[in-house]
């Protein structure tokens, strides 16, 4: 069974999404602000992590630095959560490391086929 | 005691002339020589001969002279006489003009005349014969320009004939000889030695008998002994018959001497010494009367002419009087003329009429009795000035130029200007003058003006202040307003973020629902969850599109470039159009022919050609939409979207571009939409730093053109704080 590793605040989106990869059978663990994200990330080692930007202590982007900066966290693959019009968030988060982004709000089905395309299975809807 | 130190001083001139003559007297004289055979040459040896010479030698021997010859030609011999060069000039006619210029002794040498010599007898018996002749004539001769010379002889008888002239009597007789003269004047000595020799005849007419002898330089200190001496010989001579004088004439063939039976020659040896005698004396009478009219003449003439002179000089005086009067009378000023002592005391040195005109009766009155009068009626104040002023003047350039009020009446003051000059005298008062104006009238519209030049000061102070507050005031609004639209544009940015996080939430649970995830939906529930997902979708738009403007009105906007495939991009951007095209049945055409790279924002680019192109759609029901993309050139690419929809009215035009205005608001219902769309295409467009454009007829469609730059430019962003 595949992990993701969902870092959000919003109780709301978190649960939405944790609710999505459920339903398709993902494993999920989640942190509702970047430092523990980190930590969590390093030592669970997930398949896919899904960082928003926005978060209370550190910001999606520093957090994804910190994970990448460690010998543990370079292979692993993080998905950035950005918003339409905001310019420059999705360059951003390449530059940080990030492996892609998705954009919000969440379209429920063009999520589920871009989660599984990024964990490598075939399953489907 | 005066008188003997005057005989003193005049014995002492005395001796001292006469220690210059004796001292002079050691020396050689020098005399002048020239050719003119038989009176005075060189012959052949080169030692001066001829009559004057031979004359002279016997009065030198006698006196114990030594003689210097100076050659030289008739004008250069009188040049070096001119100049003190030679003491004596022998052979020299005796005229008036000569006398001017040289000092001559008394007694005549020879007596010479002019004679007029022809090829062949031509009768010339006065000078009316020589009417149209022409004649032969030695230049700078008395003969030829002589007071009683040829020329004026001609001249004073209105004789018509033409003159040749030669520079010495050879060439006189040549020119004769030759034909080239018809007559030629020379004196009566040259004529008689070589008459036979050119083969001329002598004529009936003579002219200008004078009398020849020895010239001296002006003033020379040794003219009075030379010509005493001289005179003292030739005075012994002539009425000796047997004289060395006789000797020498006859020697050089002036005097005949021809065999003739013994008592002949006492006889007219006795008649010839009568006749020289007699005409010496007629000569010497003629010379002498000729000196005393002449000199008569002269001061005849002189006096003539200083009363001719005089007569214009009062003519003159009168004519200036009279301007004068003229000018002083009608200049439009009061013209003053007075000196000033030492004790401030002015004394009037011309007397005009015009004072009372001028200053009026009381003032005028006393001014013209004693200009001192006329300042106690200048204002008290304007007096110190003049004061001050005049000091200043006499001080300085001597100019006064100064401006007052004069007491004309008892209560009437007049302004007055006064320009002057003034002088020191050589008495130590001062010379004023100059003219007095009536300045009054300006003075008057001066003092009007100046009222109302301070009325608009005032006028003009205040209004700058009140505009100069206005303009602070509306500096501040100013600034405030850019503060509070700024503020306003990060307020509605935030707000936006804020809204949109629980709009997510919305829109992605009615998605799960929708999706039937959490279980089979009921007809009426799947209707009423689409619903909300059409509004959340609609509310998300909104505020997207609300951000981009807030955004972009803030500064706040980013562009993102890179290259781009334009043709794939607009195609992709158009795809997303398609489900609402086949909804309406119409149709949607793209057109482009080359495909090529651009450096711009690709999402940008996406919003401009959905909202264009939805846009068209949205209002086009019959017929279709038409976008074209192509090159314009190296600089700009252009995207055209066309449409066959309704058209706008001219009178809308302006408020397409504007936010919320959707053209006809009976159409709002129908047509749904932001309201922002053509907003924010254009604020987008204008970004990238192209141009959008619009042409359309009501009922037949609209075009839209947008122009954007191949290779966007790199805006510098502004900092936050603008």
């Amino acid at each position: 069974m595949k992990r993701v590793l969902v870092i959000e605040d919003n109780d709301a989106n978190l649960y939405l999404i944790s609710y999505i990869l459920m339903s398709n059978g993902i494993d999920v663990i989640s942190c509702k602000e970047g430092l523990p994200g980190v930590e969590t990330a390093l030592l669970e080692q997930p398949d896919l992590i899904i960082m928003d930007i926005q978060l209370p202590d550190i910001n999606g982007l520093e957090a994804t630095r910190r994970i990448r900066e460690d010998e543990r966290g370079k292979d692993l693959v993080i998905v950035a959560l950005t918003s339409y019009a905001m310019t420059g968030d999705r360059e951003k988060a390449l530059a940080a490391g990030c492996t892609g982004y998705m954009e919000k709000p969440i379209n429920p089905e063009r999520f589920i086929l871009e989660i599984n395309s990024y964990l490598g299975s075939e399953k489907n809807l | 005691m005066i008188k003997s130190i005057k005989i003193t001083l005049l014995l002492f001139v005395a001796l001292n002339s006469v220690a210059i003559m004796a001292q002079n007297m050691d020396r050689p004289l020098r005399v002048g020589l020239y050719n003119n055979y038989p009176k005075i040459y060189r012959n052949d040896e080169g030692k001066p001969d001829g009559v004057f010479p031979s004359i002279l030698k016997q009065i030198a021997d006698a006196e114990g002279w030594q003689l210097e010859y100076r050659f030289g030609t008739w004008d250069e011999c009188l040049g070096m006489l001119e100049r003190g060069e030679i003491d004596i000039m022998p052979d020299v006619a005796v005229s008036e003009a000569r006398k001017i210029i040289f000092d001559f002794h008394q007694k005549p040498v020879l007596t010479s005349w002019g004679c007029i010599y022809t090829k062949s007898r031509l009768d010339i018996n006065s000078v009316l014969d020589l009417h149209g002749r022409t004649v032969a004539v030695l230049r700078g001769s008395i003969l030829t320009d002589g007071e009683d010379g040829i020329y004026n002889l001609v001249k004073r008888y209105d004789v018509e004939c033409s003159f040749i002239e030669a520079d010495d009597y050879n060439q006189v007789f040549d020119l004769v000889r030759t034909g080239k003269a018809d007559a030629g004047v020379v004196n009566r000595f040259f004529g008689a030695a070589f008459d036979d020799e050119y083969g001329l005849v002598l004529n009936n007419f003579i002219f200008y008998p004078t009398a020849l002898g020895f010239a001296f330089p002006k003033g020379a200190s040794l003219n009075t002994i030379l010509s005493d001496r001289i005179d003292h010989h030739l005075d012994l001579w002539h009425t000796d018959m047997d004289s060395v004088y006789y000797h020498i004439l006859t020697e050089h063939k002036l005097y005949p001497k021809k065999k003739m039976p013994v008592w002949v020659v006492p006889l007219i040896a006795g008649l010839a010494g009568l006749i020289i005698l007699f005409i010496i004396l007629s000569i010497l009478l003629k010379w002498q009367v000729n000196r005393k009219t002449s000199l008569l003449q002269h001061i005849n003439k002189k006096l003539s002419d200083e009363i001719d002179e005089h007569h214009v000089t009062m003519a003159l005086l009168e004519k200036s009087r009279e301007l004068y009067r003229s000018f002083a009378e009608n200049i439009p000023g009061l013209v003053f003329m007075y000196d000033k002592d030492s004790n401030g005391n002015r004394k009037s040195l011309i007397k005009g009429k015009r004072e009372e005109e001028f200053l009026g009766s009381r003032v005028g009155k006393k001014t013209f009795a004693d200009v001192n009068n006329f300042f106690e009626y200048v204002e008290p104040e304007d007096r110190r000035i003049i004061e001050e002023l005049s000091q200043k003047a006499q001080a300085g350039n001597g100019i006064l130029d100064v401006e007052y009020r004069v007491n004309i009446d008892k209560d009437k003051t007049k302004w007055f200007r006064t320009i002057g000059r003034v002088t020191a005298l050589a008495n130590g008062n001062y010379r004023w003058q100059g003219v007095m104006l009536d300045i009054d009238d300006r003075k008057k519209l001066e003092r009007q003006l100046d009222l109302h030049r301070k009325y608009l000061e005032e006028l003009v102070d205040s209004r700058t202040q009140d505009l100069q507050l206005r303009t602070e005031e509306l500096e501040k609004a100013n600034k405030n307003l850019k503060e509070a639209d700024r503020l306003k544009s990060i307020f509605l940015a935030s707000m936006s973020h804020e809204l949109r996080t629980p709009l997510n939430s919305i829109i992605g649970f009615t998605g799960i629902l929708l999706m039937g995830m959490v279980g089979e939906l009921a007809d009426e529930q799947r209707k009423q969850l689409e619903i909300i997902k059409k509004s959340s979708n609609h509310l998300l738009a909104l505020i997207n599109e609300i951000l981009d403007i807030s955004k972009i009105e803030a500064n706040k906007a980013e562009l993102s470039l890179e290259k781009i495939d334009i043709k794939d991009a607009v195609q992709e951007s158009l795809s997303i159009l398609n489900n609402r095209v086949s909804e309406k049945n119409i149709k949607l055409d793209y057109v482009c022919e080359e495909n090529f790279t651009v450096l711009s924002d690709r999402r940008r680019i996406s919003q401009i050609v959905i909202n264009i192109a939805g846009n068209a759609i949205k209002f086009t029901d019959k017929g279709g939409v038409t976008v074209t993309v192509k090159k314009i050139n190296n600089k700009f690419f252009e995207i055209s979207v066309i449409d066959t929809g309704c058209g706008v009215k001219d009178e809308d035009m302006q408020k397409l571009f504007e936010p919320f205005q959707q053209i006809d608001s009976s159409l709002t219902k129908k047509h749904e939409g932001t309201g922002l769309g053509l907003h924010l295409s254009q604020r987008i467009v204008v970004m990238l730093g192209g141009s959008i454009r619009v042409e359309s007829e009501y009922g037949n469609g609209t075009s839209f053109f947008v122009q954007l730059p191949i290779e966007t430019e790199v805006k510098i962003e502004k900092s936050s704080g603008d």
